[in-house]
């Protein structure tokens, strides 16, 4: 493996964030100069430095290899969570270097679990900040590098192949160049219309373009310290909820519906079957509710469980309720969604609704394999056939999300956690989602983990914003033939 | 034309320009994260002033309210208990009752802009009832002396002295512990103002230990760059020479970027060409 090249394009992606603190630190000069303006220039310099200083000496490289691209794709993310503290750390109050990495993981991550006990005392500028690493990470470092960033040639089919799973570039029926341009083009769409359709609802535009940002980047970092229900309007309410649901959605599909085509939203099998959890879950949850008495009526169990559902499933973690008050029942079943999560190729985290199904099929066809032993069953998603490697793939990922939720919880309790915080930490982590349940709840925070605690929280996220193996296959590529 | 003139002008592709930008943007580290905590240390000054004075006031408003206190009781004393009619004691009774009110002032106008404004509401309250008792004997004093003289002395001496005893004295002991209490408590005031100092000192050294820390890694990048590039290439296309003039061997190294060091290759590959 060539690193100079690993370090070049890392340092190209350094300039790209380091363009967004300068953003940031724009924001911070209107809101009369507030105190994270200093903070996030000095942080800006730094990191364009360190992006610009590869530059001088390493000259540009139009092929690279796939070693090299899981390279530079794993090292983009690590050195992006560390560059990304630098803005809090250099600000302090509640950023401790523990309490920086773990708030800067979980942006570029977009968990949106926080350590702030009050995060309206942050100024203007590192809230926005904060919405920006998430919205950079929903769609991945290295994806929105490579369309800003010029001159990068070839290497992007490797980078983009590197970037997205094998399941995510399955309705993408174009080159890599135009897949990155869909990708884009969907995502800051959506983020406008989000933008716009919340300042209309009533929202700030400054509230509006930050609740836009972390929403399409299926994050979860809000402005205020009680969340989405500190503006109690269903309108918002409702807004947020179709920003959520369409960023956990295959943006491909997306993009070939708003252009007619034939693989749209209505027509997915993957779709159908992500929107038709939700709605399940929504009704069975907002019946318990409401059977236990914890809301008045019907309709308001539906609108706080709805919003829940949708939060939990696309990985955002905003909350209009404590759902640690909800019943044993909906905690089930909200974790459940934390698990399965969105669509493949959304910014949505966790196992995703399209390796459920492959998984659920694979049963399936197992059972029916022995009930007929000579009968040639295949696994068909959309009509199109899944070879034997990619279900492989996912029945090892799986399994693989398994092992480290067990890993991650027992770590949780080795170091003080009870089990539901524990298990849901773990879950809430790896998954992306942010919040979990009873010490780390939705109207709670990860600030009263200890620091070894919040190191392994950290790395869950980083474990699952990569899939999992994109974050390992780091561990072994010197071994790597 | 122009335009591709100032791009050749503008990329780094040889050593010098290299190097000279490299360290440039180590220079340019050094005098911004100096700049940084220039700027935050003055910060520091600045709030560490802001406290020392802080605190310096409110120990002279104690102080002068301690002295005024004071000079109206012993004047009290003098003309209360003694009988002592003066002019002095007049005067400066009058002069203590303006001084304490003026410090009382000062003293609840500070505390107005910190956390808790109603700090100074009972020493207020107090130091005006001690001075209201003053005046209203400094105004029966001279009520008295319209009275004939052996009168005025079996009246005044003996009520002076138990209205000295039972009302002034009593105020006199509640004002003095007002005024202690108001230096105790502007110093729990000052506690905030303590933790933004400890803050602002965490931020002071917070930006110069990042700037360090990325200027080990620049540093660390550099060593690797000048090896890979600069250093590594030479002893290469030295060893190779040194096996062609030795052994005969084919002259053939690869040097990682376009400068003057792959110049220097192609123009020894061809000297060694031109002796074939």
């Amino acid at each position: 493996m060539r690193i100079q090249v690993v370090i070049r394009y890392i340092g190209m992606v350094l300039q790209f964030i380091a363009a967004f603190m300068l953003a940031s630190a724009f924001v911070s000069l209107i809101n009369d100069y507030d105190s994270a303006y200093y903070p996030l220039l000095l942080s800006a310099f730094l990191t364009a430095l360190l992006g610009l200083f590869p530059l001088i000496f390493i000259e540009k490289v139009t092929e690279i290899k796939t070693k090299e691209g899981y390279g530079i794709v794993v090292g983009s993310w690590l050195v992006a969570c560390i560059v990304g503290m630098f803005p809090y750390l250099i600000w302090g109050g509640e950023f401790s270097a523990i309490n920086a990495w773990f708030e800067s993981v979980s942006g570029f991550t977009t968990t949106g679990a926080s350590i702030l006990n009050d995060i309206e005392f942050l100024p203007r500028g590192l809230l926005f900040w904060r919405s920006v690493s998430c919205w950079i990470g929903g769609i991945g470092v290295v994806m929105f590098a490579l369309v800003i960033l010029p001159s990068i040639g070839r290497s992007r089919h490797m980078l983009s192949n590197v970037e997205l799973s094998t399941i995510a570039k399955d309705n993408f029926h174009y080159r890599s160049k135009v897949i990155i341009r869909i990708l884009v083009l969907v995502y800051v769409g959506l983020t406008l219309i989000t933008t716009i359709a919340l300042k209309y609802a009533g929202m700030c535009w400054f509230d509006a373009i930050t609740h836009a940002m972390s929403a399409c980047g299926t994050c979860g970092f809000s402005t205020k310290n009680s969340s989405i229900a500190f503006f109690d309007s269903a309108t918002i309410e409702a807004i947020l909820m179709i920003a959520m649901t369409l960023s956990g959605i295959h943006f491909g599909v997306l993009y070939a519906t708003l252009l007619g085509k034939r693989n749209n939203i209505f027509r997915s099998e993957i779709v159908r079957t992500y929107i038709g959890m939700m709605l399940i879950v929504s009704v069975a949850i907002a019946i318990s509710l409401y059977s236990n008495d914890i809301y008045d009526s019907l309709s308001e169990a539906m609108r706080h469980s709805t919003f829940q559902v949708v939060s939990y499933t696309t990985t955002s973690g905003y909350a209009t309720a404590d759902a640690n008050l909800w019943t044993p029942f909906a905690i089930v079943l909200l974790m459940f969604c934390s698990v399965v999560c969105g669509c493949a190729g959304s910014t949505s985290g966790g196992i995703k609704v399209d390796r459920m199904v492959i998984a659920a099929k694979v049963v399936r066809n197992r059972v029916k394999q022995q009930q007929h032993p000579n009968a040639v069953i295949s696994t068909k998603i959309d009509g199109v056939v899944r070879d034997d490697g990619t279900q492989s793939i996912v029945m090892t990922f799986l399994v693989a999300y398994v092992m480290l939720v067990l890993i991650g919880t027992i770590i949780n309790a080795m170091f003080g956690c009870d089990l539901l915080t524990g298990f849901s930490a773990a879950i809430a982590c790896i998954s992306n989602v942010g919040p979990g349940f009873g010490e780390v709840g939705s109207m709670d925070n990860y600030s009263e983990l200890p620091a070894i605690l919040k190191l392994n929280a950290s790395l869950l996220m980083l474990v699952g914003r990569l899939e999992i193996f994109g974050f390992i296959q780091l561990f072994f590529i010197r071994s790597w033939r | 034309m122009f335009l591709q003139k100032l791009r050749n002008h503008l990329q780094i592709n040889t050593i010098s320009r290299r190097m000279r930008t490299a360290f440039m943007s180590i220079i340019l580290l050094l005098i911004v994260s100096g700049a940084m905590s220039l700027f935050e240390l003055e910060r520091v000054s600045h709030d560490t002033e802001e406290i020392l004075t802080a605190s310096k006031t409110n120990v002279d408003l104690a102080g002068e309210m301690i002295s005024a206190l004071n000079e109206q009781n012993d004047a009290m004393i003098y003309m209360a208990v003694l009988g002592d009619e003066s002019e002095g004691h007049r005067i400066s009774c009058n002069h203590s009752i303006s001084h304490l009110s003026k410090t009382t002032e000062a003293a609840r106008q500070r505390m107005l802009n910190t956390d808790n404004p109603a700090a100074t509401d009972s020493l207020i309250i107090h130091t005006n009832r001690i001075n209201s008792l003053a005046k209203d004997f400094l105004d029966k004093r001279v009520h008295l002396y319209l009275l004939e003289e052996s009168e005025r002395d079996t009246i005044s001496v003996l009520n002076t002295q138990t209205w000295y005893a039972d009302e002034y004295k009593t105020e006199y002991l509640n004002v003095s512990q007002q005024i202690r209490k108001y230096m105790t408590g502007t110093n729990s005031t000052l506690g905030p103002e303590v933790n933004r100092l400890s803050n602002t000192a965490r931020r002071a050294v917070t930006p110069v230990f990042i700037s360090l820390v990325v200027m080990l890694v620049i540093v660390l990048l550099l060593y690797f760059f000048m090896k890979g590039y600069f250093i590594n290439p030479i002893l290469r296309i030295n060893r190779s020479l040194g096996d062609f003039l030795t052994y005969k061997m084919p002259f053939d190294e690869s040097i990682p970027s376009r400068d003057e060091l792959a110049t220097l290759r192609d123009r020894i590959a061809q000297l060694i060409a031109k002796f074939k």
